[in-house]
């Protein structure tokens, strides 16, 4: 801790969660090591603790001093793999933002920038700019309780929206506790708690409750209840299937049923439309459960066992059809200019 | 055709064409083999075109769509045998807290950790929900 407190005189209250975070991969070594290394626990943040706490070991055991400028960008390149690049350039616009002014931190900036140079590519630049943003919005996030330096509200004004990163990177906040477990917990929390308020949106009357258990109990019964309607209407729908059928005979004339071609039976919808759509009617005013056979004959044979539904029952919704469009029926060019003005997609 | 119906639910639309379409071309199936099944046994293949209507539109994505399928692509090829129920095994019950039972509700909801759980809830909810008005929305057209 005292070694941190040398090189960041002017910043100490900047270096509060760093210097806990720092604390605690115990790292040992001079002045500049721990400086240089200072930087670097900003990974801590990430949920990926066992990694930094790995990287860190690697680098801790292969800088001397006097090395460490040069040697510290291959150690870091050869400890880390594609993913770490990122957490990397993330520390590194941190340290540009609020420490520019010790003198050590510039030495770092030009390391690490000099570093950037090293690891290279084009595909990093963009995921830097975005590490900046959100480096730079968790920074001002978390720095609740810090004055914000004139060149943080710069920062400030510069953030764009900072995109999704695969890794969220969390500042401990002053007066919280800055031990990795707790601030991979806080992580953890956080994103629960976003989730749960997705759930509130979707379950209804959950707005008032607070309270995780009383929601889960809510979403447990709200889906126990969704469950228990589709088995229900499952049940309803295979009692009047038998009906389906029989009115399908009706309703299509025998030669758009046998119709193979797509086209023309589509083109036969319209005209079945036309026509069903009072017949069906008229049958639904009538018993259900009565089926009258058409004197043509018991059974139409079905050539193509996907049209005839979907004949009956865009006629059927022609009046539900509002209801419908949600569902997303879509409909062939066809049909949609027949009376169907929602839509209905035939998908045979 | 969407934009017909001002529908404030920007996440209801992009999945409904394909779980309709889907459980329509299910329906139809299963109604042409009407004389030769009881309704008992249409209704549990209607109930399970219904999931998988869901499980279809919801793409593997998502985890509980994945495991849904295969659960129903494994139940169809198992025969299930009178001597498979657990009556030999005493089941000790643990005391289960209401993650557990969102575990068991979920489709392959005993593998996720709690964030991931609520997440495949959510889009469940979603899925289920749609599926619900579908199905109503046949059978009143259907009763007029």
């Amino acid at each position: 801790m005292s070694i941190q407190r040398e090189v960041s005189s002017g910043n100490a209250a900047d270096w509060d969660p760093l210097l806990a975070m720092d604390h605690n991969m115990s790292f040992i070594g001079s002045v500049g090591f721990s400086s240089l290394l200072a930087g670097v626990p900003e990974f801590h943040g990430v949920d990926d603790s066992s990694f930094s706490s790995k990287s860190f070991s690697v680098m801790a055991s292969s800088l001397p001093l006097s090395e460490s400028p040069t040697e510290f960008p291959s150690v870091a390149d050869h400890g880390m793999d594609k993913d770490l690049k990122g957490k990397k350039r993330k520390v590194i616009s941190e340290f540009g933002a609020p420490h520019a002014r010790c003198s050590p931190m510039n030495k770092i900036q030009k390391l690490e920038v000099g570093q950037q140079k090293n690891v290279s590519s084009e595909s990093m630049k963009s995921p830097r700019e975005n590490d900046d943003k959100k480096s730079k919005n968790e920074l001002n996030a978390g720095c609740n309780g810090h004055k914000l330096t004139s060149k943080q509200s710069k920062d400030n004004s510069e953030n764009g929206d900072a995109k999704k990163e695969d890794y969220i990177h969390v500042r401990a906040k002053r007066g919280q506790a800055t031990n990795s477990h707790s601030l991979a917990e806080r992580v953890r929390r956080e994103k629960i708690s976003e989730r749960m308020r997705l759930l509130q949106d979707l379950v209804p009357g959950c707005n008032k409750l607070t309270g995780k258990a009383m929601m889960l109990d809510e979403i447990i019964n709200y889906v126990q209840s969704l469950q228990r309607q589709v088995e229900f209407l499952s049940m309803k729908l295979a009692a009047v299937n038998p009906e389906m059928n029989f009115d399908i005979e009706q309703i299509l004339p025998k030669d758009i049923l046998q119709s193979q071609d797509g086209n023309s039976a589509a083109l036969g919808f319209g005209q079945a439309m036309n026509i069903s759509h009072q017949q069906f009617h008229g049958l639904m005013q009538t018993d259900l459960g009565i089926c009258n056979m058409p004197s043509s004959g018991g059974m139409i044979r079905l050539n193509n066992h996907e049209i005839s539904p979907m004949a009956q029952i865009p006629s059927v919704w022609d009046h539900d059809i509002h209801n419908l469009v949600p569902m997303g029926f879509i409909t062939n060019p066809p049909i949609a200019s027949k009376e169907m003005n929602g839509s209905m997609k035939v998908e045979l | 055709m969407k934009g017909g119906n001002p529908n404030p639910n920007p996440n209801s639309n992009p999945k409904k064409p394909l779980l309709a379409n889907h459980f329509i071309q299910a329906l139809t199936r299963i109604n042409l083999a009407a004389q030769t099944s009881s309704t008992r046994q249409r209704s549990h293949c209607i109930k399970r075109a219904a999931y998988v209507s869901m499980a279809c539109a919801a793409g593997s994505r998502r985890a509980w769509s994945r495991a849904m399928l295969q659960k129903i692509r494994l139940r169809s090829r198992v025969l299930r045998l009178p001597g498979d129920r657990r009556s030999i095994v005493s089941v000790v019950r643990r005391e289960e807290n209401r993650a557990d039972v969102l575990r068991k509700l979920l489709p392959g909801g005993q593998a996720m950790e709690f964030s991931s759980l609520l997440e495949e809830t959510a889009s469940y909810i979603q899925y289920l929900s749609a599926q619900v008005r579908l199905m109503q929305t046949i059978v009143d057209s259907m009763f007029g």
